[in-house]
């Protein structure tokens, strides 16, 4: 009867919903070797975020190896543990505690989501574990504990930063804004609101979408019928992918203006020919000419067989940052968590992404590159 | 001319959802199964297509006809391994069993393909199409018209073959009745398998189209197997018709929602309209009065 179906179709849905939040299941660990640094990763390895967690820790591991074969830290050599929190925030804390529990474990790196983070903090906190992360970029992070270290991109800064570059470099008069409804859509587009608001920018629309949407049309028509002569997206590769795609085939050719997430080679992927032209900040970009750079993006194609993206390059540097740490701490005495802590408060290191320093909140207030895309490749904006 | 403008970009989206609740909706026709699998054999058409695009180099056509047969055969060897053994046994068995295959399949392709979205190459030259008169301006894209070209070839096809051809009548028949077909001499194990190579070549064929349109990712086939439900649900349980129908309603009502409501739920009017629909009326647009199968 109507009835019986009615009543699976709840339990269903029920189930979905439990499916869709509780997959995915805890990485596993090696444990280091005797005499050995170790240091743990905790980052989606699995699940809808794990591009960032697999490219921060393919960095990462590009760096260690590195290291240990120049001799490691004053003769010691470093490993990594992983935990995969699969971009749960339950499993990010538990990692945490796992790894702070484990007294050899020197320093944590991770998790690439702003929630998992937040989730993670109050546990390395208390333990004195020195943590660090190259993404998770939510203001309330800041000062949050004196052991927590940012790389991140800030959404603040990129937000005033995009407004600038719409404002002043590509000169737009009136402006669209679209972003993802999250917490990082959400900050982002409110920071370019309000600087554009200081250039005389009118911005006529400013509206949300689903991040795991793949059809922009409707949002994309309604834009095209306001006439702006811009279209800031404050959302990542992939959603802004296929909304500099989807404009270009409904005839729309403004330029697109995007944040730190659009770099990644698969905005250009999903994009195609629509990428062109599109201009973004990012921290990293492969074509620099910057020799550093290039050597490194050389090494990684050679181990991975692909580019890298900001969060391998992010890692690269954030290993080469923990072990400059180690040694100064190693210098000191001992390789302590109080000692890496004291010795990562007072970096001062130059690194493929930029020169690495960290403000007494614990952020790394950074210098940001303008990027665009021509002829399918990432250059740096004139 | 802005919402005449919103509908027409629903109806290439409302293709494929239509694509994907025909497949949806006659395996629980005829087998009476909430085959959750669906979604993850429209990801390995989708990812099928891809990959004969990527290193083949095939054209989109042959793509499509390949991925859409490779579909036809995951959903077969799913029926045949995960299904069939237990079509006996209680009902909540299967449906547990058609879960765990889903999340096998996510989870095995996400780690194959990696979890990160692709877009297929440009095999499409897209070309934009601008009607105009007065003040107003419409524009249709080529590929938007291929998509529902597609589309609607697949759905007239199917359509002669489920009311003029012996076996499409029967499964119209099982529709009903599966005892009382198997009866009159048919024989169930072949019917099943052709209703689900008919659910996995319809699958397979939408998973092309969302390549060549957007992005494809291991995890795609989650959302799209809810709205596949969804619609099968507003169309009515079982019926081909109605399936149709309402995948393009759903498309055109989440185009318009979009633009003026917000964006930002797009999903959740899809489902209202599903749960608004069981509670209005539980046969859904086009369906017959659902009677449990003893």
């Amino acid at each position: 009867m109507a009835n019986s179906f009615q009543r699976l179709a709840v339990v269903v849905t029920v189930a979905l919903a439990l499916a869709a939040t509780g997959c995915g299941g805890a990485g596993t660990a090696t444990t280091g070797g005797k005499g050995n640094l170790v240091i743990a990763m905790v980052n989606p390895l699995s699940g809808d975020s794990a591009t960032y967690g697999v490219s921060h820790k393919n960095g990462l591991e590009l760096a260690r190896d590195e290291i240990n074969k120049a001799g490691g830290i004053k003769g010691q050599q470093v490993d990594v543990l992983f935990h995969d929190d699969a971009g749960d925030p339950k499993q990010a804390a538990a990692g945490a505690q796992k790894y702070a529990d484990q007294k050899n474990v020197m320093a944590i790196v991770g998790s690439c989501l702003s929630s998992n983070t937040l989730a993670m903090v109050p546990i390395t906190d208390k333990a004195k574990l020195p943590h660090s992360v190259v993404s998770s970029s939510t203001a309330k992070l800041s000062g949050m504990s004196p052991y927590f270290f940012r790389m991140a991109v800030q959404d603040a800064q990129v937000g005033i930063l995009m407004a600038d570059l719409i404002g002043q470099k590509v000169q737009a008069r009136k402006v669209a804004i679209l972003y993802p409804n999250n917490d990082y859509g959400k900050g982002l587009a409110t920071a370019i609101e309000e600087q554009l608001k200081k250039h005389n920018v009118a911005v006529v629309s400013n509206q949300a979408y689903l991040a795991t949407d793949k059809d922009y049309s409707a949002l994309l028509t309604v834009v095209k019928s306001q006439e702006v002569d811009a279209l800031a997206v404050a959302g990542t590769y992939t959603d802004g992918g296929l909304i500099a795609k989807q404009a270009r085939e409904m005839g729309l050719t403004i330029p697109v203006i995007g944040g730190t997430g659009f770099y990644s080679p698969k905005f250009v992927e999903i994009a195609g020919k629509a990428a062109e032209g599109a201009i973004f900040l990012g921290a990293f970009v492969t074509t620099n000419p910057d020799p550093a750079v290039r050597s490194f993006v050389e090494k990684y194609q050679a181990r991975f067989n692909m580019e890298p993206d900001t969060f391998a390059a992010l890692g690269y540097d954030q290993m080469m940052v923990l072990s400059k740490a180690m040694e100064k701490a190693a210098e000191k005495g001992a390789v302590t968590r109080e000692n890496i802590r004291e010795a990562m408060a007072a970096t001062n290191y130059k690194g493929i992404t930029g020169a690495v320093t960290f403000n007494s909140a614990g952020d790394w207030v950074r210098p940001y590159l303008t990027i665009t895309v021509k002829d399918g490749k990432f250059m740096l904006y004139e | 001319m802005l919402l005449l403008q919103q509908i027409i970009n629903g109806l290439a989206l409302g293709g494929i959802y239509a694509l994907i609740a025909i497949g949806w909706t006659v395996v629980f026709g005829i087998v009476g199964l909430i085959n959750w699998t669906h979604g993850e054999v429209f990801m390995i058409g989708a990812f099928v297509g891809y990959l004969l695009l990527t290193t083949v180099k095939v054209n989109l056509l042959s793509a499509l006809i390949l991925a859409m047969a490779a579909s036809g055969l995951t959903a077969y060897l799913i029926e045949r391994l995960a299904y069939r053994p237990l079509r006996t046994g209680p009902r909540l068995a299967l449906f547990i069993t058609a879960l765990g295959a889903s999340m096998f399949l996510r989870n095995l392709a996400a780690l194959i393909w990696e979890p990160h979205s692709r877009a297929y190459p440009p095999t499409f030259e897209f070309s934009v199409l601008t009607l105009s008169w007065g003040n107003s301006v419409l524009t249709v894209n080529s590929l938007q018209l291929f998509i529902f070209g597609v589309t609607l070839a697949i759905m007239v096809f199917l359509q002669w073959f489920i009311t003029r051809t012996m076996m499409g009548k029967a499964m119209l028949a099982a529709s009903q009745d599966l005892e009382a077909v198997s009866l009159m001499g048919v024989e169930v194990n072949t019917l099943v398998t052709i209703t689900f190579w008919v659910s996995g070549l319809l699958g397979g064929a939408a998973g092309v189209l969302v390549g060549v349109m957007y992005a494809i990712d291991p995890m795609m086939g989650a959302m799209a197997g809810l709205k596949g439900w969804a619609v099968a649900v507003l169309g009515g349980v079982g019926s081909i018709t109605g399936a149709m129908v309402a995948g393009l309603l759903l498309g055109v009502a989440e185009n318009i929602s979009s633009a003026y409501i917000s964006s930002g739920y797009r999903d959740a009017i899809a489902f209202v309209i599903m749960i608004l629909t069981l509670v209005v009326k539980p046969t859904g647009l086009m369906g017959f009065k659902f009677e449990e199968k003893v």
